[in-house]
């Protein structure tokens, strides 16, 4: 009798211990699965943004900018307007940034239409090549423009046509093919690239921003023409913030 | 949430979401007002300035405080699903924070120590949501319900 109970119960163990060792296994199962699954999904997501965020340069080596909105205006080397314009803004820009291209594409030519046509405000562009190697070529290459006085154009067309950072996109074919969008003489555009005197602008355009406490771009200056020039603080980029900077310059200049 | 607590994965995994809401919190303030953030490697500008530093219209910095924010969520729901949507959250973070990274050394070219530091909270919960996910697949440990 005790020996048939005590065979009951070792059943009864071990068919506890099967089910537990199975519920065991399948939990184990459902985690490896989840974890598959996990991962798949992770993938999924991140070769999406991946793919977002190093997209969105596509050809854009036709373009030729908005360059007609330049027609008709004074320009002398980096200066844009009439050099007796009351007041002066000054842009500090770097020829790969992003946010500089955004800047002339959507906020600068309002500016240019209202301001510096009608003679109240003259623009001067000074470049930094903070960003990389293709910075510093195009910056050459745009002060080189300058020497036609065509610097605004020329920077015009580079930035339509922006490539990824530093990836070399500033090769002799690019500088050449922005010069004839820009208008200008490529070959002549190159001649002075190389030369002392546009390196000695360059260094000049990173001492007056050493020098005003500038450190990003793109980055502005305001003030009366021959006065004392202001940081322009802007946070979004949107025209309003310069009308009213510009405004209050016109109206301290009584205008 | 005293199950929570006693759980010391979790709790690192939620110390290190909190420090990582934190500093997506600094650089999209940053991002939003136009500053410049406070830098000891001279190349926060740099990143700023550049286009990697926006998916599209959003800034990577929002993205990352968005990401955090859904961790942290993610951290309260129990059960292995739980763990299991956590792991998922944080290998894309990793994953994303090792592409930036490599973005910063070989394309940017600039170091930005706010990045880095991301970067390395991101790891980290990352090694802590997978061990609390391969915890629960041990040998002899039943899955919890």
């Amino acid at each position: 009798m005790s020996s048939r109970s005590e065979s009951k119960k070792a059943a009864r163990e071990a068919r506890l211990a099967a089910e537990k060792e199975e519920a065991s296994k399948q939990g184990r199962q459902r985690i490896w699965a989840l974890v598959g699954g996990s991962v798949l999904l992770a993938a999924i997501v991140v070769v999406a943004l991946i793919v977002i965020s190093s997209g969105g340069s596509d050809d854009s080596t036709t373009e030729t900018g908005d360059v007609a909105v330049f027609d008709g205006i004074p320009q002398q080397g980096n200066v844009l307007g009439d050099p007796d314009a009351p007041v002066t803004m000054v842009e500090f820009a770097d020829l790969q940034c992003p946010f500089c291209k955004e800047y002339t594409v959507s906020v600068l030519p309002d500016l240019v239409e209202k301001y510096v046509k009608s003679g109240d405000v003259k623009m001067e562009l000074n470049l930094l090549t903070f960003i990389g190697t293709d910075s510093q070529t195009l910056a050459a290459a745009a002060y080189g423009a300058a020497e036609q006085d065509l610097m605004w154009q020329w920077a015009d067309v580079a930035y339509a046509r922006q490539g990824a950072e530093n990836s070399g996109y500033a090769d002799s074919a690019f500088i050449d093919s922005v010069s004839e969008a820009a208008g200008a003489n490529a070959s002549e555009v190159n001649d002075a690239a190389g030369s002392s005197e546009v390196s000695g602008q360059i260094t000049d355009a990173a001492d007056a921003a050493q020098a005003a406490g500038i450190s990003s771009t793109p980055s502005f200056q305001i003030g009366p023409t021959g006065g004392e020039l202001t940081t322009l603080n802007v946070n979004q980029l949107e025209t309003s913030e310069f009308e009213d900077a510009i405004d209050q310059q016109l109206a301290d200049a009584g205008k | 949430m005293s199950r929570l607590w006693a759980d010391r994965p979790t709790m690192i995994a939620t110390v290190l979401t909190l420090a990582g809401i934190a500093i997506a919190t600094y650089l999209t303030v940053v991002h939003y007002e136009g500053l410049n953030p406070v830098c000891t490697t001279g190349g926060c500008e740099k990143v700023q300035a550049s286009s990697y530093s926006e998916i599209g219209p959003m800034p990577v910095a929002l993205l990352g405080l968005i990401g955090y924010a859904l961790i942290l969520i993610s951290l309260f729901v129990p059960g292995d699903i739980g763990r299991a949507i956590t792991f998922m959250l944080t290998l894309i973070g990793f994953a994303f924070s090792v592409y930036l990274t490599y973005l910063e050394l070989h394309v940017i070219d600039a170091i930005c120590q706010w990045c880095v530091g991301s970067a390395v909270v991101m790891t980290l919960l990352f090694i802590a949501s997978l061990f609390r996910l391969l915890r629960l697949a041990g040998p002899g440990r039943p899955a919890p319900g």
